[in-house]
């Protein structure tokens, strides 16, 4: 797995390549940790090159967004499809997150 | 058109064939499957007598061929074998191994034995390859060769000695569809093979050979569905089914999965079906991961080609345990992924053991 | 130039290395001048001829050096690995013709017979032989002929008589080694020479045509007892030992055997020697070049005597023992030393670098010394002398201590019962006559002492004194005798009574031989590079153009090229069915063949040829061409048989199951698939043993073939060029390998599928 970040205006861009499974998830959580104490806390994570993801994977992303929130933050997912979309709409995780078809849409949303 | 009545064969003390009766009608085509080392290739080799039996009689088209009068030179011309090293003639080319059979024992004239080789290798997709030598050819281009070679003969009976054995995966397929073009075409054949799926697909009929003897035949349904015996059922489990053991919580998931896809390739089983099966084993391993410090994991996929259908078998030992009773598994969200991806999730407790029987859902194509 | 001397001096006790790398020009080896000077010198002679037998008789403590042809013998004096050359006479008056630096002692070794040698079975033609030679001598014609060939050297070679037209019914063969100018050569393209005319009268007298087989001289005696030729002259000896083998006729020719010598230099030139040594070499010559120099001798000696008398300018030192005027002359402390002509042969056997110097100074007569007043001792001495004398013990023990340099001591057996006699003697006199070996006393005085001892009765106890103090010793009686080689002279016989002599000995100057004068130094350096651009093109003359000689060479081509091509082919087919029977399951088949490999390929070639013409086709009348096809083709044979073999063998299986189950019969699937295959395989290595066998030809001279080395052979007997016509030879032989070795290629080229396409594809 592998994660990527840029900066586009106040907004954290990360973009996710790989698997987010059992083996991964930590790794993305201690990521988005260190984000989190820099002190972003404006989030659009890009799913387009995530090719699995599995309960784990939710877990971790769940619990991100939960200390983003903490922080009065924000987190949008973007390019959301194939095989991982289908696990986010078997588990419900679909409605959890607000999803957008493309990055760029997702910048939009993102208040402020 | 040739009856095999007790055949038998001994290296030295080693008894390989014990006694073999079989008969092979024209037009057939007979696949022999088993186990290493029962005689398989044995088997093929004394019908055209490569090596000499011990014991027994063949008759082709009447003709007993163990007789020492016989003349067994011309009898092969019209019996040829494809071996699993394919063996062409090294300081030949193509075109020079296709045609030095018919001219030099058929007595065809060059110019027509080479206007039917290109004809043949035309057929077998190598038409360019007519003036290339056999070092210049991959194993698959090779064995298609010796094939066309064989056919060059104009064969009554073709025997393949493990014909994709000795090749890459990519490779086998394309000589088994040249072989199985042969087969449409009404040519007779006896295969000795490790392809399951290719053995059910072109054959009449199927040898089980075990222990010396042909231990049970049958039409594929017969052998691959519904096996009789109990060794014959043994192995078409156990060259369908994949196993795996986690003993203990620090398993190697990576390592693992590429087993699985490594099996799931074998079966050629479609890309969603390999990441659903991932998925549901890194789900249900998730779900046993707390169990696993007391306890061991046995885990079986079995995939049947018939109902199309994917098994995954978890066992355990231990005190009875039922993980995907919502009670006593905390972890809702495992759960109700391996819910939605299988049809239907069945727990037995057998003795000591918590088995769980999971069918993996139809992909609608 | 380098030369590498093997030293034959097997008695070394300073352990020195048998083989010495040395710097050795032409003047540091010895001048010989006289036959007396020949002994204990290196002497090149011919593998069992007569100057073998001769040199080894007269000369026995020299080093042989055993040649196989004149011209290499000749040679090996020429430039100085050799001191002289011991031979006929005749042979070696034709050397020094061409060779102006040699030169032959005038005093002839010994006299030999020289005779027809012939099978001793056949005793009808040995008696016709006789009585034409003895026809021949009558009338003269032995005596002409001897004047034509041998006795004045010749610049152009003389022509065979013309033989008579009469009637001729049979054929006499005749054997020669025509190698040995003037009985029997090459010369214009023929064989020719004295021994080829008397042949030649003899077949005329015996109404046969002569048939000349030219061969090595080793294979004359063998092809006698097999019956390959008739009789054979060639300079052939009469001797006892081959008396044994074969019968000899009434000689037709005396020889003389004599010694081949390096010229001596001019006198009285010190040469300054380049550089490498440490003292400047001084031409010690003749006696005259000692003035002024440091003579060592034994104190008291009579060599002590002379020198003072005769070396007047010179200063003499004297030493005590004789081990010390070795040491001083090594050392450099004296220029030269004086000592005993037995005793120095002694010496230079284990310090090769001690040389003798002109001639013997004197004679003097040795014996044993006693008391004035002790009559009785000295009488009975004189008895036991003359009755060792007579009973030729003395010739025995002379014969082994002196000439056979013996150094037992044999066990002589004494009662002791009359009481005790103190002999005087040095222990270190040196052998022959006295030295310590392994703790006790050996030598030729010291047996003839103990046997006296035991003639008396009495133990002998020896005293070991100074020569000095000898005579002292015997006055005041501490001594019964004086037991040391004592020469007698007039001074002495005033102090002591000397017995009959017992022996004489001639007293000698030595020093280190490369002090010895030799050739003038500068001969050498001058001409260097202007001669060798020349003496290219007179070797070029001289043994390709001089005489037709390059057609010898073209015939010995031919032979060569034919013998290896034909051997070849024969060998090729003959392997291929050994190989066949080889791999055969059948015990019958395979077991002979692993024979056949295994006792051809262990036999060296050169014995298995000579077993099958001298043995196998003893009595037959068979080309030798067509034996040595036979044999070279043999023994290629078991080497073929087993490259094909591995070739075979490193097929795959599958190559030929593939071809029985495509439906051919065994030896079809053996011709079309896998012979094709081996061949390539094994083309490399079969090429190889192939070149091989072409420079194994080179041995057929032993089966009277001519071939290329035989050709060379032949020139060099003519022209004793040692270089050129070896080299000439040696590019021969490469241009056939080479030649040979393209056509091979070819074939392999031919047979290699790949190539006929790329040739295809570039088409």
């Amino acid at each position: 797995m592998n994660i990527q970040t840029s900066k586009e205006s106040s907004v954290m861009v990360v973009k996710v390549t790989g698997r987010l499974d059992a083996v991964t998830a930590p790794e993305y959580e201690r990521q988005f940790t260190l984000l989190i104490t820099d002190g972003e806390t404006r989030f659009v994570v890009d799913f387009e090159k995530l090719d699995y993801i599995s309960s784990a994977g939710l877990r971790v992303l769940l619990a991100t967004a939960k200390h983003i929130k903490a922080k009065s933050g924000q987190i949008h997912l973007a390019n959301i499809g194939g095989a991982v979309k289908e696990v986010f709409d078997i588990s419900g995780f679909g409605s959890i997150f607000p999803m957008h078809e493309s990055v760029a849409s997702a910048l939009n949303a993102t208040v402020g | 058109m040739i009856k095999i009545e007790h055949l038998s064969k001994k290296f030295g003390d080693l008894v390989v064939l014990r006694d073999v009766t079989i008969e092979i009608k024209s037009g057939e085509v007979i696949s022999i499957i088993g186990p290493s080392g029962t005689g398989k290739s044995t088997f093929l080799r004394c019908i055209n007598l490569l090596d000499r039996p011990s014991g027994g009689a063949i008759h082709i088209d009447g003709v007993n061929i163990l007789d020492p009068k016989a003349d067994v030179s011309k009898i092969r011309q019209k019996m040829n074998m494809v071996f699993q090293s394919f063996n062409l003639f090294a300081h030949l080319s193509v075109m020079e191994n296709l045609t030095i059979g018919p001219v030099k024992l058929l007595g065809m004239s060059r110019s027509d034995a080479e206007r039917k080789s290109r004809d043949l290798l035309k057929l077998v997709g190598l038409a360019e390859k007519a003036y290339s030598y056999p070092d210049e050819l991959s194993g698959g281009q090779k064995q298609r060769v010796a094939i066309a070679r064989c056919m060059a003969m104009e064969p009554r009976i073709i025997l393949f000695d493990e014909p994709t054995s000795a090749l890459d995966p990519t490779m086998v397929s394309e000589v088994l569809s040249v072989i199985r073009r042969l087969a449409k075409d009404g040519m007779t054949m006896a295969i000795v093979t490790h392809e399951m799926d290719f053995a059910r697909d072109v054959s009449n009929r199927v040898l089980y050979m075990d222990e010396g003897c042909i231990y049970e035949e049958g039409t594929p349904e017969e052998i691959f569905e519904r096996p009789q015996k109990e060794k014959t059922r043994a192995f078409i489990n156990r060259i369908r089914s994949f196993h795996y053991h986690i003993g203990t919580p620090d398993y190697d998931l990576y390592g693992m999965n590429a087993e699985i896809e490594m099996f799931c390739e074998k079966q050629i089983l479609p890309m969603k079906t390999r990441q659903n099966v991932l998925l549901i084993v890194e789900e249900m391993l998730q779900l046993y991961t707390p169990w696993l410090r007391t306890t061991h994991l046995d885990m079986t996929i079995a995939y049947s080609e018939k109902k199309e259908s994917l098994e995954l078998v978890f066992e355990s030992s231990g005190s009875a345990l039922n993980l995907m009773d919502k009670n006593q598994s905390p972890d809702e969200l495992g759960l109700t992924i391996i819910k939605s991806l299988t049809e239907s999730i069945d727990y037995q407790r057998l003795g000591d053991k918590n088995r769980v029987l999971l069918i993996l859902k139809k992909i609608v194509k | 130039m380098l030369f590498i001397v093997v030293c034959g001096c097997s008695k070394n006790e300073n352990d020195r290395s048998v083989v010495k790398l040395s710097h050795q020009s032409i003047s540091e080896v010895p001048e010989i001048s006289a036959l007396n000077q020949i002994d204990a010198q290196r002497i090149s002679v011919l593998s069992g001829s007569a100057g073998d037998i001769a040199a080894r008789k007269n000369f026995p403590h020299s080093t042989f050096q055993v040649m196989s042809a004149s011209t290499d013998a000749a040679l090996a004096v020429k430039s100085g690995q050799a001191d002289a050359f011991i031979y006929d006479k005749s042979v070696l008056l034709n050397i020094v013709a061409k060779n102006p630096e040699l030169v032959i002692l005038e005093k002839p070794v010994a006299k030999l017979e020289v005779a027809v040698a012939l099978r001793k079975e056949n005793t009808q033609l040995l008696s016709e032989i006789n009585g034409v030679l003895n026809a021949l001598k009558k009338a003269g014609r032995l005596e002409a002929l001897k004047k034509k060939w041998i006795d004045f050297p010749y610049t152009t070679t003389p022509q065979l008589s013309q033989s008579r037209n009469i009637q001729r019914s049979g054929v006499l063969k005749l054997g020669t080694c025509a190698t040995i100018e003037p009985f029997s050569f090459q010369a214009n393209g023929i064989v020719t020479g004295l021994d080829i005319e008397i042949a030649r009268l003899i077949g005329e007298r015996l109404g046969k045509q002569i048939q000349v087989i030219d061969m090595n001289f080793e294979a004359l005696i063998p092809a006698l007892q097999s019956g390959k030729i008739d009789f054979a002259l060639s300079n052939f000896n009469v001797s006892d030992e081959r008396k044994k083998l074969i019968n000899f006729s009434v000689p037709y020719i005396e020889n003389d055997i004599s010694a081949l010598v390096r010229k001596r230099s001019g006198q009285n030139s010190v040469t300054k020697k380049v550089a490498g040594q440490k003292s400047q070499p001084l031409a010690l010559a003749s006696v005259d070049d000692f003035k002024e120099k440091r003579i060592g001798v034994l104190l008291g000696s009579t060599h002590d005597a002379y020198a003072n008398k005769n070396f007047t300018k010179a200063t003499i030192l004297q030493y005590k023992s004789p081990s010390d005027i070795v040491l001083a002359v090594k050392s450099g402390k004296v220029d030269a030393a004086i000592y005993s002509y037995d005793e120095l042969l002694v010496l230079f056997r284990s310090h090769d670098d001690l040389g003798l110097i002109g001639k013997s100074l004197f004679s003097t007569p040795v014996a044993m010394g006693f008391n004035l007043e002790n009559s009785e001792l000295r009488t009975a001495f004189n008895k036991f002398m003359n009755e060792m004398r007579q009973s030729g013990k003395n010739d025995e023990m002379i014969q082994r201590w002196m000439r056979n340099g013996e150094t037992d001591m044999p066990l002589i057996p004494n009662t002791a019962s009359a009481g005790s006699i103190k002999i005087g003697l040095i222990s270190d006199n040196g052998l022959p006559f006295t030295v310590v070996k392994d703790n006790r006393l050996v030598g030729y005085n010291i047996e003839l002492l103990e046997r006296f001892g035991a003639y008396l009765g009495k133990k002998v106890t020896f005293v070991d004194l100074e020569f000095g103090s000898l005579i002292a010793a015997l006055a005041s009686n501490k001594i019964d005798m004086i037991g040391a080689v004592m020469s007698v002279t007039e001074e002495r016989k005033k102090h002591v009574a000397f017995s009959e002599p017992y022996y004489h000995e001639d007293a000698w100057l030595f020093a280190l031989k490369k002090n010895i004068a030799g050739k003038d130094q500068n001969e050498d350096g001058r001409d260097e590079l202007p001669s060798f651009i020349t003496g290219f093109i007179n070797s070029f003359k001289s043994n390709i153009i001089q005489e037709h000689r390059y057609l010898l060479l073209l015939d010995g081509f031919n032979t060569t090229v034919l013998i290896s091509v034909l051997s070849t082919i024969f060998g090729t087919l003959l392997g291929s069915l050994v190989c066949f029977m080889r791999m055969s399951k059948n015990v019958m088949l395979s077991l002979p063949a692993k024979l056949f490999i295994s006792i051809l390929r262990g036999t060296p070639v050169l014995v298995f040829l000579m077993l099958i013409f001298y043995v196998v086709f003893a009595s037959v009348n068979i080309d030798p061409v067509l034996v040595a096809v036979i044999a070279f083709g043999m023994n290629f044979a078991a080497y073929v048989a087993e490259i094909f073999r591995t070739g075979i063998a490193s097929i795959d299986k599958g190559q030929s199951e593939a071809g029985i189950s495509l439906g051919f019969s065994k030896v079809r699937t053996f011709l079309y698939i896998i012979l094709p295959q081996t061949i390539q395989r094994i083309l490399p290595v079969y090429k190889g043993e192939f070149i091989s066998l072409v420079k194994m030809t080179s041995i057929v001279g032993y089966i009277a073939v001519q071939d290329l080395t035989k050709a060379s052979d032949i020139i060099r007997s003519r022209t004793f060029d040692a270089f050129f016509p070896l080299i000439m030879v040696a590019i021969l032989y490469f241009i056939i390998s080479w030649v040979l070795m393209l056509s091979l290629e070819y074939v392999e080229r031919k047979t290699d599928p790949k190539s006929k396409r790329k040739q295809a594809v570039v088409a």
